[in-house]
């Protein structure tokens, strides 16, 4: 299991490296995760993607990290020393689509029952509006027997397009679940605090809060944000100040999951980065830099206390979300560099993070830090 | 009691939300213990229901959900749940719910679902606060009553669907039993029919009108029930012809002339449509509907008028159609609003009094009002007691070229009752024996030597080494038809010019084009016409010898004309018989009668086993050779079944259908046998 960082946004020079990649006899199996800015299309991508005859499977992301640096432009490839079973769940958006039944006609490649360890990467297209959906038949269909970690993929303009990939080419509002047949250890963490009291969802349809309280979502919002800021909150400039105030879901013995508020509709609805149930209660939350990083290192604390005595680590698979980026800004290296480990440290920056150590219901988290510990491979 | 915190409270408000979601039990399920476990950050959640095995209150358990969906998910190593085996076990153990048990590292919650079963929820981490625990104890009790009302709503869905297929096994039932009591009142009918055209006392003829009066009732109700059963399993499909909308209604009223005379009532027909104009409809099913409307105003009045109105309310030239008013008014009893709102229900007459003193099904309003539907219009009804009702229904009827009306027999000229034609000679090129022995009586009858090809190759070969005057040509033969005949003839060196006239018996304006566009001069009719026969030999062979006949012979009449309304068509027109005896001769008639025969053994089994292979062109040709075989001699139901069968096989209508309509062949020729030769 070896990362390759290509700096190049360069699709020629990569399809180069790819190819020798390819070509090595170890490698069994290669993960690409790409920077949204390289700009590679679909039409370009694609014929690259299909000419290789191992296993290419990845996606895009607003950013991708490599030994503590998020990056904008370049390449993570992961040379895998074994074969991944995988799979593709389509229709992220489609309100009819059956997830249930899709995981069910695709079980037998998906799960390997000759395997002892088992670790899924699910990674979604990032503004897909049904991901809990999914997360759920997931968690219905596969339950509690495996290890999962991904998150969102796609570009930071909000612009939904192909962002997922395997030797087919690239798909989008699509999840790709990808199973390694080693064992990972988990940690996850965000810092953000609740600084408001519970507002009701009372009216919400998949992605979109349309009421708080029985009013229009935006008006709510604004009036207990504008308290906070001492600011008046527009709809134009709406993310420059939510991303320091989140939403945050109650789950009873566990951290508060938070949703992201992307924008505002013209309604006054607000449009977050994950389903948010109707019925359910949302505190504001807000975060420092301080209390992020500070996050950040439990993350990683969280990851090696659930590491097994015989577990060898790897590598060290960081999920971080893209507005952890956006409100850090120059803090951000120091959030990367709470988290480094002695064994490489790769990750991607994405929109909404995923993760379950196998212990209870799998959740899509926002502005959420995932840590990864990827064991070293043991043949059965 | 300890209270409980607000994080605990907005989960418990989230869970009792989704209670009763759905009415589908596993739906309804699902999205209680997805918010349960979601709320709860759990690990899992199994429902188990419970039922009664026994009169001694012993219970027999199953798993209705789990999320995971498997116990083995949940990872509950070494646990098996052992749920109480009797109802007096459980009412022990319930009373200790919600309950829980420690299990290596996990904490299992039993909760009761009254009336239905118990809930287990797994969860990690710190023990749920007893407080939460009664709390969502109170939550179970209402999710097993919602869990209740789905089961409840299932049952109610399942006795439905039972009630709904038991519903259909009895309109499958009604039309099977009214198939089969066809068979036997055709026969009835068949044979009384034939017993009227013997020698029989006048009471005897009172006795059997009264037997066939009672059997044509019976068939009436049987079809209409068949209708019914039809149109209630939506398995009637309208099939629009053109028609003249003029002809159409004079020959309704021309129908019920003499039911309306015979009660002195004024039948009227006021039509206000150009007499040119001729329509595209199901014409039958639109004659079914008015028939029913005008036997009902003439039923329900006892003096006065019946008035049958047709209106055109309006021309839309862009789409080629009219809308047309149809309306039938009578001077009757008339109907209590009551009456009104039930006269359209099947199987009701106004009152009970109705059916005993009027007698009928009292569906044909019914299957009006279905028929209506399925052309997508609807009758309404104007009434009141005593001073008569008014049906009536708009319909928008797509317009349609003016159709070629039966020619009015022409006038031979220069011939007085007979002609003849010595020394000329027809080729007659036709594949059925019985219209080759008809053709061949009347041309030899007329002094002209005949000769016989039974298909376009006999034909050719034929003209190889021969002359002859004149050629009839079939247009539907086996090999190659009498177009590419036609075309072959005119190729030949020395056939250029010899007319040759097509022998159908019907020709489409397309049919006509083609015949024409090969090099055909005419067209002639099957069942021949002796006048229009001779009036073409006059045309086409010149003057004719004259006198030689003794005693000039009445014109043949023509058979009617093949309609879709098979039953109301005679099984035998006996005039035509008595023509052709009178016109060929005994011998000649009971030769085609045999052939006849002959043709009809061979063919019924020969068309089923052509349907039963699939070979729908083959039986096409076949019928249609028997649709002017069977005209030929008067057999007018079976030819026209057969030329039914010959347009379903043209459409191509479902196997069913085909099989349907051979039957019903079958039975009619069955019929016609016993009318042609006991």
């Amino acid at each position: 299991m070896k990362a390759h960082w290509y700096p190049t946004d360069d699709l020629p020079s990569f399809e180069q490296q790819l190819m020798s990649l390819a070509q090595d006899g170890r490698v069994r199996t290669i993960l690409v995760f790409a920077c949204d800015q390289n700009g590679w299309l679909k039409a370009d991508l694609d014929p690259v993607l299909q000419a290789i005859d191992k296993p290419v499977l990845g996606g895009v992301f607003p950013q991708v990290i490599h030994e503590g640096v998020s990056h904008e432009k370049g390449c993570l490839v992961v040379a895998l020393p074994f074969a991944v079973k995988h799979g593709l769940i389509t229709g992220l958006s489609d309100p009819d689509a059956d997830y249930d039944q899709q995981l069910m006609e695709q079980m037998e490649t998906l799960i390997d029952t000759t395997v002892s360890q088992q670790s899924l990467m699910v990674w979604v297209d990032g503004l897909s509006s049904r991901i809990g959906s999914l997360i759920e038949s997931i968690f219905y269909t596969l339950g509690l027997s495996f290890n999962l970690f991904g998150g969102g993929a796609g570009s930071l303009s909000f612009e939904q397009k192909p962002c997922l990939f395997d030797n087919n080419g690239m798909v989008m509002d699509a999840a790709l679940i990808i199973s390694l047949p080693i064992a990972t250890a988990m940690g996850v963490s965000h810092g953000w605090q609740a600084v408001s009291e519970p507002l009701q969802v009372t009216s919400a349809e998949a992605n979109t809060v349309k009421t708080l309280n029985w009013r229009p979502a935006f008006d709510v919002y604004k009036e207990l944000v504008d308290s906070m800021t001492g600011q008046s909150l527009t709809p134009e400039a709406f993310f420059d100040t939510a991303k320091a105030y989140p939403f945050g879901l109650s789950r009873i013995g566990s951290e508060i999951v938070v949703r992201d508020p992307l924008k505002v509709t013209q309604e006054g609805h607000m449009l977050c980065v994950g389903e948010v149930p109707e019925g359910s209660f949302v505190k504001i939350l807000h975060g420092t830099h301080q209390s992020l990083i500070a996050a950040a290192a439990e993350t990683k604390a969280l990851a090696l206390e659930n590491q097994k005595h015989d577990d060898q680590i790897q590598l060290a698979f960081l999920v971080n979300c893209i507005s952890r980026v956006l409100f850090h800004g120059e803090h951000l290296s120091e959030e990367l560099a709470a988290v480094l480990m002695d064994q490489p440290s790769i990750g991607v920056m994405t929109l909404g993070e995923i993760a379950n150590n196998g212990e209870d219901f799998i959740e899509f988290y926002n502005k959420t830090m995932v840590m990864a510990l990827m064991m070293r491979y043991q043949e059965s | 009691m300890a209270r409980i915190t607000s994080s605990e409270a907005e989960v418990l408000y989230q869970v009792a939300l989704t209670i009763g979601s759905s009415l589908d039990l596993q739906q309804m399920l699902r999205d209680s213990c997805v918010a349960l476990i979601r709320g709860l950050h759990a690990y899992g959640v199994q429902v188990w229901q419970y039922e009664m095995e026994s009169p001694l209150g012993d219970l027999g358990w199953h798993q209705v959900f789990a999320m995971p969906k498997t116990l083995a998910q949940l990872q509950l190593a070494n646990y098996d749940p052992e749920l109480p085996s009797d109802q007096a076990s459980f009412a022990h153990w319930q009373e200790t719910l919600p309950q829980t048990v420690e299990h290596d590292d996990k904490h299992l919650y039993w909760f009761h679902l009254p009336q239905f079963g118990v809930l287990l929820l797994v969860d990690k981490g710190e023990p749920l606060p007893r407080a939460m625990l009664l709390n969502l104890q109170l939550l179970m009790n209402k999710l097993a009553h919602a869990a209740q009302a789905c089961l409840y709503d299932q049952r109610l869905r399942a006795q439905y669907q039972e009630l709904k297929s038991s519903s259909k096994a009895k309109s499958a039932f009604l039309a099977t039993v009214s198939h089969e009591f066809r068979t036997p009142l055709n026969a009835i009918l068949g044979f009384s029919d034939l017993l009227a055209h013997g020698n029989l006392a006048r009471e005897q003829q009172q006795q059997l009108a009264n037997v066939q009066k009672a059997a044509k009732g019976l068939l009436v109700m049987v079809d209409e029930i068949l209708d019914f059963s039809k149109l209630s399993k939506k398995q009637l499909a309208l099939e629009p012809t053109a028609f003249n909308l003029q002809d159409f209604c004079h020959d309704l009223i021309e129908l019920f002339k003499p039911l309306a005379q015979r009660k002195g009532l004024d039948l009227q027909l006021l039509i206000t449509c150009e007499s040119e104009t001729d329509f595209l409809a199901d014409q039958q099913r639109l004659a079914q509907i008015l028939k029913n409307l005008l036997g009902n105003a003439i039923k329900f009045t006892p003096r006065g008028y019946v008035l049958l109105k047709v209106e055109l309310i309006e021309q839309d030239d862009a789409q080629d159609r009219s809308l047309l008013a149809f309306a039938v008014e009578d001077s009757g009893i008339g109907m209590s609003p009551e009456q009104q709102a039930a006269v359209f229900l099947p199987f009701h007459q106004a009152d009970s009094s109705i059916s005993r003193r009027f007698g009928g099904t009292g569906l044909g309003l019914s299957i009006s009002q279905d028929l209506a539907g399925l052309m997508n219009t609807r009758i309404h009804l104007e009434s009141s007691p005593d001073h008569g009702s008014r049906f009536h229904f708009r319909l928008w009827l797509p317009r349609s070229a003016p159709q070629q009306r039966p020619a009015t027999p022409e006038p031979v000229a220069g011939q007085s009752d007979a002609a003849f034609w010595f020394g000329k000679t027809i080729l007659v090129v036709e594949d059925a024996e019985l219209n080759q022995l008809v053709i061949s009586q009347y041309l030899q009858q007329m002094g002209i030597e005949v000769e016989i090809a039974a298909d376009g190759f006999a034909a050719l070969a034929y003209l190889q080494h021969h002359r002859v005057d004149l050629i009839f040509m079939d247009l539907h033969m086996p090999g190659i038809d009498g177009l590419e005949t036609t075309e072959r003839i005119r190729a030949l060196p020395d056939w250029p010019d010899t007319p040759i006239v097509a022998l159908t018996a019907a020709v489409s304006i397309e049919d006509r084009q083609a015949c024409m566009a090969v090099g055909m001069k005419d067209f002639l009719a099957k069942p021949l016409d002796p006048q229009r026969l001779a009036s073409l030999l006059l045309n086409y062979l010149g003057p004719a010898d004259q006198g030689y006949m003794p005693c000039p012979e009445p014109a043949p009449i023509q058979p009617p004309a093949v309609d879709k309304d098979y039953m109301s068509q005679p099984m035998l027109e006996r005039q035509v018989l008595e023509q052709l005896r009178k016109q060929l001769g005994d011998a000649a008639l009971t030769t085609l009668l045999a052939s006849l025969e002959r043709t009809m053994q061979q063919q019924l089994p020969e068309m089923q086993r052509l349907l039963s292979v699939g070979d729908i062109v083959s039986l096409q040709r076949l019928a249609h050779s028997l649709k002017s075989t069977a005209a030929t001699l008067g057999g007018m139901r079976v030819s026209t079944l057969a030329k039914l069968i010959e347009q379903a096989c043209k459409e191509q209508a479902r196997p069913q259908r085909l099989a349907f309509l051979l039957d019903e062949l079958q039975q009619a020729w069955q019929q016609l046998s016993v009318q042609l030769f006991k």
